[in-house]
Formats: C-alpha cells, structure tokens, sequence
C-alpha cells in the first residue's frame, strides 16, 4: 500500500476518466486541452479552432484571459496594443510575458494601421482588473473611427472606462468609447456635454458615473453635463462630482445652473423639476469631492434630491471658506425652518462623510495651530447670532466658525443620520467633534491621516489629546460608537 | 528500469521517495502496458537530460511549438489514439518534457489548418449553429492577423519551390547542379 504525503497528492491529481473510445481531442479533460492551445499560435487561436466547437471556442477564450495576471503591463512601450489587446481580453491587466508573446505575432496588422497614424494617441494604463484608462490627445487620431461599435467585439466588456482628454471627443470617439458598455464612467464634464450634444441614445450598462470637474475657464459648464448625463445612463445610481483643482467658481456655476442649464428655479428653462425625480430616486449614492467645492453647491445641487441614502461630502471645511456661503439666497435657503422648506429633508441619509482634508498649505498656518478654543467657541456663540457677516479672511479659523452651523443644518434635513466618517487632519476637529458635532450625529468614525512623513506628527498629536479622551468617554456614556484611525473603512467607503 | 529513469517522472519520483527502497511493484493504474512501454522509451532517451524546472513555463523562449528535436519528433510519429494516450499519461506521470513534446506536435498538426480540417483531424464534433458560428466571426473582425512567422516560411519556401521547378522545366544547370547536392 502506498502512503506518505508526497504520493498521496500526486495521486490527487486526476485524470479524466472517461476512456479514449475515440480520437477525438475534445476527449482529453479540459486542462490538457488549454496546454495544447497554450502551444498554438494566437492565429490559430483565433482563427481556426475557436470555431471548432463550443468547447474549443470556450478553451480559447479561456487561455486568453489566462493571459492576464496581476501584473500590469508597460503601456508606454506600446500603448496602442495594449488598448487593443485590452479589446479581446476583458477583465484583464497583462503580465509583460505574455504580454510579449501576444505582441510578436497577435493583432500585428490592426496594429501597424493604428500606429501608422495615430502618432499622437495616448492611450495609456490599463491596470486593474476590469478597467481601462484611456488618455486621449486633443488631436487624436483618425484612425479610431474605424474601430466603430460595429467592430468592438462584445468581449470588451470594462467595468470602469476612464477617460481623460484636453477637448471634448469627437462624435465617433464617444460612440467608440460607450459601445464599449463600460459599467463605470469617468471622463469629465466635458465629455459629458458633448455627450448630450451628440444626442446619443441611453446607455444602460453605466451605474456609476464620476464627472471630474475641470478648472479650465474655458471648458463647458459641469451643469449641462452633469443634467445630460443623469439622462442619458438610465441606470446611473451612484455619482461622484470630482474635480482636484476645481476652483470655486467652477463648482459655482455647476450648482448654480443647476439641473436647468441656468435656471435654478423648479420648472428651471431646461428641465423642469419634475423630470428629475425619477433620477433623483434611483440614485443611492452621492458623493461630492472638489477639495473647493462649497456648501452652496452642495446644497444646491442636490436639493431636489430628497432621496438620499448616502450623501458623501468632501473638502468640508473649503465648502465653508467659501464667501458663498453668506450669499442671501443662501442665508435664507439654509437657515432655520426655511432650511428645510427650502432644501428638503433628506430623511434617507443615514451616513455622512466629512472630509476635512485642507491642503498642507492651509495645514502649517499659524492661525490654526494658534487657534485656541475659547476664541473659538466665542466666534461660534457669535456665529449662531448674525448671520450675514462675511468671512473675516480665509483662515482656517473662519472655516471652523462655520462647522457648528453646519452641524444643525445638518441634523435638520438629515434626521435619520446614524453614522458619521470624518477623516481629519487637525487636532483641532476632535476638540469641534466633540463639542459641537456629537449631538448631530450618532456612531461616528474617525481616520487619521495617513503614516506619511508629513502628517506623522500631526496624527500622533491627535492620538493624545485629551480632546480626543474627552470624545471617547462621551461616546461611551451615550451609549454610541466611536471607531478612530479606521483606515480600512475609510477606503471601502471612498 | 533504472531509478534515474523512473525518476524522469515526478509521480515516480515521489513515490519511490515515500515508500523507500523496495522490491514491490509500483501500480500505474492509469496507464496501459502499450503506453507505459513507449513513456519508458522516452524516460530512457532522455535520463541524463536537466529536469524541468517550475519557472520553466515564464520563460517565453521555451514555448515554441518548433523546436522539437529528430529524435522526439520521431518518437512522437503515432496515430492520434496513441497521441493522446501519451499525454494523458505524461500528465498523470508528470513528466513535463513529454506532455510539452504531445501537446507541441498536436499544436503542429493544429497550425495552419481550417476549422474544418480540424475538426476532421480530431474527430471533433461541430456543436455551432450556423447563427453562433456567424456571432463569432462577427466579434472577431476586428482579428485579420498576419500569417504566422512560419506560414510565411512555408509560403516563401514555395515561391522558391515553384521557381526552381520553373527552372528545372527550363532546364537550368544550376538547379540541376543545386539538387543533386542537396
């Protein structure tokens, strides 16, 4: 009898065991055959036995997508076959060796079209699974209309379609680029335009949209993007507005046009209020991310969104930098009781996500660290009282004056709040959260800022201030649920 | 036959590993006496030859359908029953070398065939509806791939074959001279 552990595995591995009545290759188990096609030029491949039988076709695809692993291939070296390779391979990034096989001899003569005159073209890094970058010259080349819908193959399936370009795509390039049915689209606003320009018909596969806003003064306004691309992805539920060098004007004149291309007002010139119910209810996450975004555009926004499980905020303490904030309509939109005739209540949220993430820049001013917290409760007691005095500078400290305001609004349109993330970076948020922002919200998480070389220091500080003791021992005693440092919880919701 | 021999095969290997010096038979229930003899045959040619080693399979060089070598290429002329029986038992042997050389000459009998001529050469069944088999080849227009580097061979080798049988029509002394010598 034979034992011992290195023959009982080697007798593990089976074999078919169906007997080999005939000769035929389809009789050998799968495994054997995906090593025989692993022998087989990518012409045989793909032109011959594919179309032998379901299951050679089946083993051939197969062994393609095994071609991908986790490594990520150089997209400089040959960023063209890279965007095409990624066309037949989905859900793939491609490990440089197989990768150069497949070059030597796969795709060569749609290749060789391409480069020959798309000199200009970028694409670049496809990296994770299942997504695909495409960085595009403004002059990109003509050569891409050839790869119309029609000779997309339907393999080409991205979950995530990035696109990054300088002017908005041509008519082709959009069509080029959504017959893909990416199920997530980034691109910015004003691809999204020119998008709606083309008119072209919904695109159902697209479930997360991120629309980075652009600072280029002279790129279409994000409102009209933003409204064609609700309409347009039927099944658009979650959205992100981003935008890392959004300045606040940008995101201004987003909010302000709002869904009506101009008109704020219900029944605004484009698209009456009403129309936006059915987007408005089907969306379940916002998240909103311009590190200049301001509580105006926020509110703006999104105040005909009265469904809302999810509303994710960012850049929080900019928002209230902003002297738009004190602009009257706002004053009186956001204020009191008219708040919440004017916004809506936003009974479905349940998490909110503060993010008070000043640059570095803002971080090393004097003023912050020097702010002390009776200073700062006597500007908050002052606050609470006149309402149209405009921000003194745009300190940190004047940012912070606002936090408090912005807490009880927030408790007032979002009455059901049950879990508050903060990401901070600043000693002195503990000390607001714990004052001012505890009542509003119920089990809250804290991150720190990372382990990196500029934020060490200021994440050891936060650790042991006695603001922060303070914080745990309240918690505690109300029965709630404080979570700090949870990075790993941050990045699942980001 | 000879432990070196037997140790060609990782299965073997093993096995002789665990259970030690001794007398008593080794079952192979997977493989029959025919193809045993010949997987023998094969262990015996190449027992001095370097054992595979796993990081083998990364270096592209090695995966060359064409660089069989005469004696393997004749060892390896059988029917497709014998073909695949050598395989099956190379693999459950794990005897990488030879599995290699079954699945290259099946890759060669592959190359440059029709689907058709495929499913001819290996008895495979065409379970494509004439719509499914249009659906591929519509999702793979985009595929108009150059011949392969020994395709073009084969078809320089036969530009050059039909000139010197023009030649020789025309009755050129070079070609003559040409093919005597070779």
């Amino acid at each position: 009898m034979l034992s011992g552990r290195k023959t009982s595995k080697a007798l593990e591995r089976t074999r078919d065991d169906r007997e080999m009545n005939d000769s035929s290759l389809s009789n050998l188990p799968f495994e054997l055959i995906l090593l025989i096609l692993s022998q087989c030029s990518p012409r045989s491949l793909l032109v011959s036995l594919q179309y032998a039988s379901k299951m050679f076709h089946s083993a051939v695809h197969s062994l393609l997508l095994s071609h991908a692993s986790t490594s990520t291939v150089n997209a400089q070296q040959s960023p063209n076959l890279v965007a095409l390779l990624r066309l037949v391979i989905p859900a793939a990034s491609i490990s440089p060796q197989k990768y150069k096989i497949i070059q030597r001899s796969l795709f060569s003569s749609p290749l060789s079209r391409l480069r020959s005159s798309t000199t200009s073209a970028d694409m670049a890094a496809l990296t994770p699974i299942g997504q695909l970058t495409i960085a595009i010259d403004p002059f990109y080349p003509p050569s891409l209309p050839s790869m119309s819908p029609a000779t997309i193959p339907v393999s080409f399936k991205p979950h995530s379609l990035t696109i990054s370009h300088s002017r908005p795509p041509t008519a082709q390039y959009v069509t080029f680029l959504l017959s893909t049915l990416p199920t997530s689209l980034e691109a910015s606003d004003a691809f999204f335009l020119q998008y709606a320009t083309l008119n072209f018909p919904y695109i159902p596969s697209v479930t997360h949209i991120t629309m980075v806003i652009r600072s280029d003064p002279n790129s279409p306004t994000g409102a009209p993007s933003l409204r064609a691309a609700l309409f347009s992805f039927p099944n658009v539920t979650s959205l992100h507005i981003a935008g890392r060098d959004t300045p606040p004007t940008r995101m201004i004149t987003l909010a302000s046009q709002g869904w009506g291309g101009g008109n704020w007002e219900p029944g605004g010139q484009n698209v009456p209020e009403e129309a936006m119910e059915p987007f408005s209810a089907r969306l379940t996450t916002v998240m909103i991310h311009p590190p200049h975004a301001h509580a105006t555009s926020l509110w703006l926004l999104f105040r005909p969104l009265s469904v809302l499980p999810y509303l994710h905020t960012a850049g929080f303490v900019d928002l209230l930098n902003d002297p738009w904030w004190w602009h009257p309509w706002v004053d009186t939109g956001l204020r009191g009781r008219q708040a919440e005739r004017e916004v809506g209540t936003l009974e479905q949220v349940t998490t909110l996500l503060v993010r008070v993430t000043p640059d570095v820049s803002h971080a090393r001013l004097p003023s912050w660290w020097s702010w002390d917290r009776r200073e700062r409760h006597a500007v908050s007691q002052a606050d609470s009282t006149s309402t149209h005095s405009p921000p003194s500078s745009n300190s940190w400290s004047t940012a912070l004056e606002k936090l408090p305001l912005f807490a009880s609004q927030t408790r007032l349109v979002m009455p059901n709040l049950r879990k508050t993330r903060f990401y901070i970076t600043h000693r002195s948020l503990v000390q607001w959260i714990n004052e001012f922002a505890l009542d509003a919200w119920a089990d809250m998480i804290i991150q720190l800022p990372g382990d990196t070389v500029e934020f060490l220091a200021v994440k050891e500080e936060i650790l042991e201030l006695e603001d922060l003791g303070a914080l745990r021992a309240r918690v505690e005693r109300e029965g709630k649920r404080l979570v700090v440092d949870a990075n790993e919880v941050w990045e699942k919701v980001v | 036959v000879d432990k070196e021999v037997a140790d060609r095969s990782v299965l073997l290997k093993n096995m002789l590993e665990d259970v030690g010096e001794s007398d008593k038979p080794i079952p192979l229930p997977n493989v029959t006496g025919k193809v045993l003899k010949k997987v023998i045959t094969y262990c015996e040619h190449h027992r001095n030859d370097p054992l595979p080693q796993p990081d083998d399979d990364l270096d592209d060089t090695k995966r060359r359908s064409d660089d069989i070598d005469d004696w393997d290429a004749d060892f390896i002329k059988v029917d497709n029953d014998q073909l695949f029986e050598l395989i099956l038992a190379a693999n459950y042997m794990d005897i990488k070398p030879l599995l290699d050389l079954g699945c290259k000459t099946v890759a060669n009998m592959i190359k440059g065939k029709t689907p058709e001529q495929i499913r001819e050469m290996f008895n495979i069944e065409n379970d494509f509806t004439p719509e499914e088999e249009e659906q591929i080849r519509k999702e793979n227009e985009y595929v108009s791939l150059p011949l392969d580097d020994s395709m073009m061979l084969g078809g320089i080798a036969c530009l050059l074959y039909y000139s010197l049988c023009i030649a020789n029509q025309s009755g050129c002394q070079h070609y003559h001279r040409w093919a005597s010598e070779s």
